[in-house]
């Protein structure tokens, strides 16, 4: 069965966006666009809260009239991607999309059967479900060499101590650090 | 002197208690001793070569209660961090200690800032800070820290006090050096360049 994979950019104060969702820090060069797009395509699904879906259905179905061929190839790997998306509130959702609602627990089962590979989910309230119910197998924190002071925590409260065992590590010349962990 | 700070953190940034449950159960903290099951060989190493360039300590109020229970009753000589922690010079800033015990110990009074870019401007190698969280936010703050070593161990703690905590000054950084441990430990040599580069709006 493949795994359920939480991951995001992060500042190094811990925060995936401003107090005002801005991502303008977030620095995606090419070479960091290439790891997402690497990254990217090994998923069979990717699952997605309301604003998360909101952000990306709102520019990636333009993606690839973008000037950069990293950014076009992203794109073209979004665009099919089967995509689940968490919500009480939307009515309908397009490019491949697909609305759940309930128990995420319930939710992922029944993605299990159908999703043998591996899953993202992205979006700090969805994942923060996920993590806090023990069912993410693998954490990709990408962390920018940034303190934003305030915003929304990748992190949820967790009612006990997570042991993590790290198992990759990969510094891109910007400064940023990718660090994957997974639940020891 | 350059002001280097070197900070055990978890992986969602809790600094408090990283060494045992009793370090520091302040605020009804009891997830103390995170740190314990991955301090392995080489974060001792990397620790040693931080202690190898000091010449004089800079404290906030906690951690020097911290160390000065436990660190004047570490006297083997061969130890370096004990003997240069027992020996060396001690600044303290705080607005209620008086009279510290521990050899060495003076306590920074007045304007915080001006006392620490006059400790800055001595002649030496490294004023180095120790845990210290408020201490450290605040040098942050005034843009007085020259570089920030940040050992991550591969724990989500998820209470405590975190070094960075939802209200704070926005800080660029550049990452000058970066290791792993076998344990899992991320080593990460930042320097502080003043406010953030913002840059070009990408959706990821």
């Amino acid at each position: 069965m493949g795994k359920l994979i939480y991951c995001m950019n992060v500042s190094l104060d811990g925060f995936i966006e401003t107090p005002d969702h801005s991502l303008d820090w977030t620095n995606v060069d090419d070479e960091l666009h290439t790891w997402f797009n690497d990254q990217t395509r090994t998923l069979d699904a990717s699952l997605y809260g309301r604003r998360m879906y909101e952000v990306m259905a709102g520019y990636w179905p333009t993606g690839e009239d973008d000037p950069s061929a990293t950014v076009r190839e992203f794109a073209r790997i979004w665009k099919p991607m089967p995509k689940i998306v968490f919500s009480s509130s939307l009515e309908h959702v397009e490019h491949n999309s697909r609305l759940v609602r309930g128990d995420v627990g319930a939710v992922l089962g029944g993605l299990r059967r159908e999703f043998d590979g591996d899953i993202d989910v992205s979006g700090p309230n969805l994942a923060g479900q996920f993590v806090r119910r023990g069912l993410v197998d693998e954490y990709q924190l990408i962390i920018h060499p940034v303190v934003l002071g305030a915003g929304t925590p990748f992190w949820p409260q967790v009612d006990a101590l997570l042991r993590l065992r790290l198992v990759e590590t990969r510094t891109f010349a910007s400064g940023a650090e990718l660090r994957s962990y997974v639940p020891s | 002197m350059q002001l280097t700070v070197t900070t055990f953190l978890s992986v969602d940034g809790v600094y408090q208690g990283p060494g045992g449950p009793d370090e520091d159960r302040s605020g009804g903290f009891d997830r103390g001793g995170w740190l314990v099951p991955h301090f392995d060989e080489a974060t001792g190493q990397f620790m040693d070569s931080i202690f190898q360039r000091v010449d004089a300590f800079l404290l906030g109020r906690r951690t020097y209660d911290i160390f000065a229970a436990s660190w004047p009753n570490a006297t083997d000589p061969d130890d370096a961090v004990a003997s240069r922690l027992n020996t060396l010079p001690k600044y303290v800033a705080s607005t209620t200690l008086k009279d510290p015990e521990w050899a060495n110990t003076s306590v920074l009074e007045g304007d915080l800032v001006s006392a620490v870019r006059e400790l800055k401007g001595r002649d030496g190698r490294e004023l180095q800070v120790h845990g210290s969280g408020a201490l450290v936010r605040f040098l942050l703050e005034n843009d007085l820290v020259d570089r920030l070593n940040l050992l991550v161990f591969p724990v989500v703690v998820g209470a405590g006090r975190r070094l960075f905590p939802d209200s704070g000054i926005a800080t660029g950084l550049a990452l000058d050096e970066s290791r792993t441990t076998g344990s899992g430990v991320t080593v990460s040599v930042y320097r502080p360049t003043g406010r953030p580069q913002f840059g070009e709006v990408e959706v990821n």
